[in-house]
C-alpha cells in the first residue's frame, strides 16, 4: 500500500519547455478575475476625469497627428477623413503598445509578487492584457460616435457590414502579438538590462513600419511585400477596408501577418517558460 | 502516519558574483573572445577559467527529509544555513537545482502577508484579492469571509481603503486571511515578528489550533521559544546541509551547542573550546517555569541555563550581560554562589530579572564563565546573543506607563514610587 502513494504535487529542477502550466491557470482563474477587477478599479482613482481618460488621450493624439501628419506633412489618407483614419489607426496601435509593454515588464514589475508567493506566473500578464480589452471599448464606442457623427454629416464611407464583426479578432491578434513579443523581450531583460533602454526605439520603429499615421498606399509596391509579415500591417489595413472599404489589403498580408504573430507567441511563450521559474535568482 | 512532504537529494546553488547583473554587451564579448579562442576579456585576472566552486555557492546540500501528516517541524539554524531557501523551494517560488520534492495535499505557504495588497482598494476587495493570490477560490473566499473578518478586527473599516490603514491593521488583515486558508500544509516564518503582541498571540494560538486539527505545519525561526512552543519536532540546517532531525528540544540544545563552538573563542591561556563545562540549552522562562519569548514589562523573567560538567571547576562562576536592541549594554549579573560547578553532570541555573524593570524592547544575553579575582576575571567561556527575548507594555493600568499611551522612552522603565 505504502508503495502505491499518490502525490498531488512534484517539485523538481526539470525546466519542460512546453509545459505551460495551463492547468493551474485554470486552477487560478478567480485569481485573474480579481486581479482584472484591481486594474480597473484602481487604474484611475484619485484623478479627476477618471475614465474619461481612456477617451482624452486618444482625441488629443488623434489631433496631433492630424495637425503634424495630416495638415504640415500633408500624408495621403486615400481619402478617408483625417479624424477617422487616424484615430483608427491609433486606437490599434496604442491597444498593441500597451500589450507589448505589460510582456515586457511583467518579470520586474511584479518581482515583489512573485518572490512572495506561488501563483501561476502567466496569470498575471494574461490578467492585464483582459483589462486591456475591457478598457479598449470605451474608445470603440468614441470611434463609433465620430463614426455616425460624419456618415450623418455626409460624408460617404462604406463599410462591410458583415465582416465588421472580423475586428475583434484583429484586436485579439494585437493581444497575442503584443503579449508573445513582450513574454520574448522580459525573458531576456531579466538577464540583459540593457535592453531595457532598447524597447523605446523597437516600439517608435516598428510604428513607423506600420501604416498608422500613412496609408500603405503610398509605400512603394515592391515593400509590400516584405511589410506583410509585420502583422500591424495586416491588421490595421484590414481593418480599414471592414471600416471604411478604402484600404490596399490583400490576404497575404493576414496570413503573413498571422504566420508572424504565431511565431512571436510561441517563442515569447517558451522563452518565457524557461526563465520563469528561475528568474528569481537572477533579477 | 502518512507522509505528506518527501524532499529527496535536494540541492540548491546560486551562483555568485556578476552573473545577476551581466549585460549583453560582456555577454557578447565572451562568445566573440571565445571564437577566437582568446580569453575572456570580463573574467577576474587570476581567476579560474573553468568554472569552480568559488562562484557557486550550495545554499542547499542534498537535503533528504520526510514529514509526516500533522507533525510540526521547525526548521532551525544560523544566518545563511539554508533555511529560507528550502521555504521557498517547498512553497514553489524558487527552482531546485537538483532533487525532488514530493507533496500530497493542498500546500500554503506564509512567508510574508498581505502579499499583493492594493492600497487603493478597500478591506475587503483586498480580501478577495489576497485570498485568490494564496490560491483560494472565490467561493472559498466567500465561505470563510466573516470567520477573517472576526479575526482581523478590522469590521468597522472594511469598506476603507487600505491606504488609510496603520500597519498593525494591515497584518492583522493579511495573517487573517493566510490562517483561514485550511491547507493541509502550512509553511510559515517569521511573518508575524512585525505585528503588536496582543494579535501575535492570538495568531500563534490559532496557528496552534491548526496544527492540532492534523496539519502538518513547517516553521522557520530564529526564536527557539516560539519554536519550543509551536513545534513537537525540528530539523537543524548549517551551511546547507542537514545535521539533525529529532525532537525540538534535542536539535536545539544541538543548535545552541553549535553555536557555542562558534562563539567561544575568548580563552586567554588555552584557545582552546573549553571542554570542562558546556552549556546544553538555554531557556526563558516566566514565573510558572513556562517557556516563553514575550514579557509583559511587569512580569518576572527567568533566564535558565542548563549546564553539563565534565570536569569539576571549583571556582568558576556564570555571569550574564544584558543588551538592548541597540546593543546598549545594560547590566550584568554574576552568580554570586560558590562551587556551582563541583559536580560532574547536569544541572540548572536561572537567574531572574525583577518585574516592572525592563522597557519595552527586544534584548539580548551574553553568558560568561569567570574565575575570581573579579577585579581581574579571567573568561573561559564567552557565548553572545544566546538568546534574545521581547519585552512589552500589556494593557495594564498598573504598569510603569499608567495610562500613558505613547511610546516610553529610557534604556529601563523601573516602577518607583512618588511621594508627598
Amino acid at each position: 500500500m505504502a508503495k502505491n502513494k499518490k502525490w498531488d504535487l512534484i517539485i523538481s529542477s526539470k525546466r519542460d519547455w512546453f509545459n505551460l502550466d495551463l492547468r493551474n491557470i485554470w486552477k487560478y482563474r478567480d485569481l485573474i478575475l480579481f486581479f482584472i477587477r484591481r486594474d480597473i478599479t484602481t487604474e484611475y482613482k484619485q484623478t479627476i476625469l477618471g475614465v474619461l481618460y481612456h477617451v482624452i488621450n486618444p482625441i488629443i493624439s488623434t489631433f496631433i497627428k492630424v495637425i503634424i501628419f495630416g495638415k504640415i506633412a500633408n500624408l495621403s489618407t486615400d481619402g478617408i477623413p483625417q479624424f477617422l483614419f487616424y484615430l483608427s489607426g491609433g486606437i490599434f496601435w496604442s491597444y498593441f503598445a500597451r500589450c507589448l509593454a505589460i510582456g515586457k515588464s511583467v518579470f520586474l514589475s511584479n518581482r515583489d509578487l512573485y518572490s512572495q508567493v506561488y501563483i501561476p506566473k502567466l496569470a498575471v500578464p494574461i490578467a492585464s492584457n483582459i483589462s486591456e480589452f475591457i478598457k479598449l471599448f470605451m474608445q470603440i464606442l468614441l470611434f463609433i460616435f465620430f463614426f455616425l457623427y460624419y456618415q450623418i454629416n455626409g460624408i460617404d464611407l462604406n463599410p462591410s457590414i458583415v465582416l465588421i464583426f472580423c475586428i475583434p479578432f484583429l484586436f485579439l491578434q494585437c493581444s497575442m502579438l503584443g503579449l508573445g513579443f513582450g513574454l520574448f523581450l522580459s525573458s531576456f531583460t531579466t538577464r540583459y538590462r540593457d535592453l531595457n533602454f532598447l524597447g523605446g526605439y523597437i516600439n517608435s520603429f516598428w510604428m513607423y513600419c506600420s501604416p498608422v499615421v500613412y496609408p500603405l498606399s503610398v509605400i512603394p509596391d515592391q515593400y509590400h511585400y516584405i511589410l506583410s509579415f509585420n502583422p500591424m500591417v495586416g491588421i490595421i489595413e484590414l481593418s480599414r477596408h471592414l471600416i471604411f472599404g478604402i484600404s490596399s489589403f490583400q490576404i497575404e498580408q493576414l496570413f503573413n501577418g498571422l504566420i508572424t504573430t504565431i511565431i512571436f507567441m510561441v517563442v515569447g511563450l517558451l522563452s518565457y517558460n524557461r526563465v520563469e521559474k528561475t528568474f528569481l535568482d537572477t533579477v | 502516519m502518512e507522509t505528506v512532504v518527501k524532499i529527496e537529494n535536494l540541492y540548491k546553488e546560486y551562483r555568485l558574483g556578476s552573473i545577476g547583473y551581466a549585460t549583453l554587451r560582456e555577454d557578447l564579448q565572451r562568445v566573440i573572445a571565445e571564437i577566437q579562442g582568446k580569453p575572456d576579456p570580463n573574467s577576474i585576472i587570476g581567476a579560474k577559467i573553468n568554472k569552480s566552486n568559488k562562484d557557486r555557492l550550495l545554499a542547499l546540500d542534498n537535503i533528504s527529509l520526510e514529514i509526516k501528516k500533522g507533525e510540526r517541524l521547525a526548521i532551525i539554524g544560523s544566518n545563511g544555513a539554508g533555511k529560507s531557501t528550502l521555504l521557498k523551494l517547498i512553497s514553489r517560488i524558487s527552482a531546485p537545482t537538483r532533487g525532488l520534492i514530493k507533496i500530497k495535499g493542498k500546500i500554503s505557504s506564509l512567508i510574508s502577508v498581505g502579499t499583493g495588497f492594493h492600497s487603493e482598494l478597500t478591506g475587503r476587495e483586498n480580501i478577495y484579492l489576497n485570498g485568490s493570490i494564496l490560491g483560494l477560490r472565490k467561493y472559498e473566499i466567500e465561505e470563510r469571509l466573516s470567520q477573517i473578518i472576526d479575526f482581523s478586527g478590522v469590521d468597522d473599516f472594511l469598506d476603507t481603503p487600505v491606504k488609510r490603514y496603520s500597519s498593525g491593521m494591515v497584518i492583522r488583515l493579511g495573517f487573517s486571511v493566510a490562517a483561514h486558508l485550511d491547507p493541509d500544509v502550512l509553511i510559515t516564518d517569521e511573518v508575524l515578528a512585525v505585528a503588536d503582541l496582543e494579535f501575535r498571540e492570538k495568531s500563534i494560538n490559532k496557528l496552534m489550533q491548526i496544527s492540532n486539527s492534523g496539519k502538518t505545519i513547517i516553521f522557520v525561526s530564529h526564536n527557539l521559544n516560539s519554536v519550543r512552543r509551536l513545534c513537537k519536532t525540528a530539523i537543524l540546517l548549517d551551511k546547507g546541509k542537514l545535521l539533525l532531525k529529532d525532537n525540538v528540544d534535542n536539535v536545539i540544545s544541538e543548535y545552541v551547542s553549535l553555536k557555542k563552538k562558534k562563539f567561544s573563542i575568548i580563552n586567554k591561556n588555552k584557545k582552546q573550546n573549553f571542554e570542562p563545562i558546556e552549556v546544553i540549552d538555554v531557556k526563558i522562562i516566566n514565573s510558572n517555569a513556562l517557556p516563553k519569548d514575550v514579557f509583559s514589562v511587569s512580569e518576572k523573567i527567568g533566564l535558565n541555563f542548563t549546564f553539563k560538567v565534565n570536569k569539576i571547576r571549583n571556582n568558576l562562576h556564570a555571569k550574564i550581560k544584558l543588551f538592548s536592541s541597540s546593543n546598549v549594554h545594560i547590566f550584568n549579573s554574576l552568580d554570586t554562589k560558590e562551587k556551582v560547578f563541583s559536580k560532574v553532570g547536569i544541572f540548572q541555573r536561572t537567574v531572574w530579572i525583577n518585574e516592572n524593570m525592563l522597557n519595552e524592547d527586544t534584548y539580548y544575553v551574553c553568558l560568561n564563565l569567570i574565575t575570581p579575582p573579579f577585579e581581574d576575571p579571567e573568561s573561559y567561556l564567552v557565548i553572545d546573543n544566546i538568546i534574545r527575548f521581547e519585552t512589552a507594555f500589556y494593557k495594564n493600568k498598573n504598569s510603569v506607563k499608567g495610562k500613558f499611551k505613547d511610546k516610553w522612552g529610557g534604556v529601563i522603565a523601573p516602577k518607583l514610587s512618588w511621594s508627598d
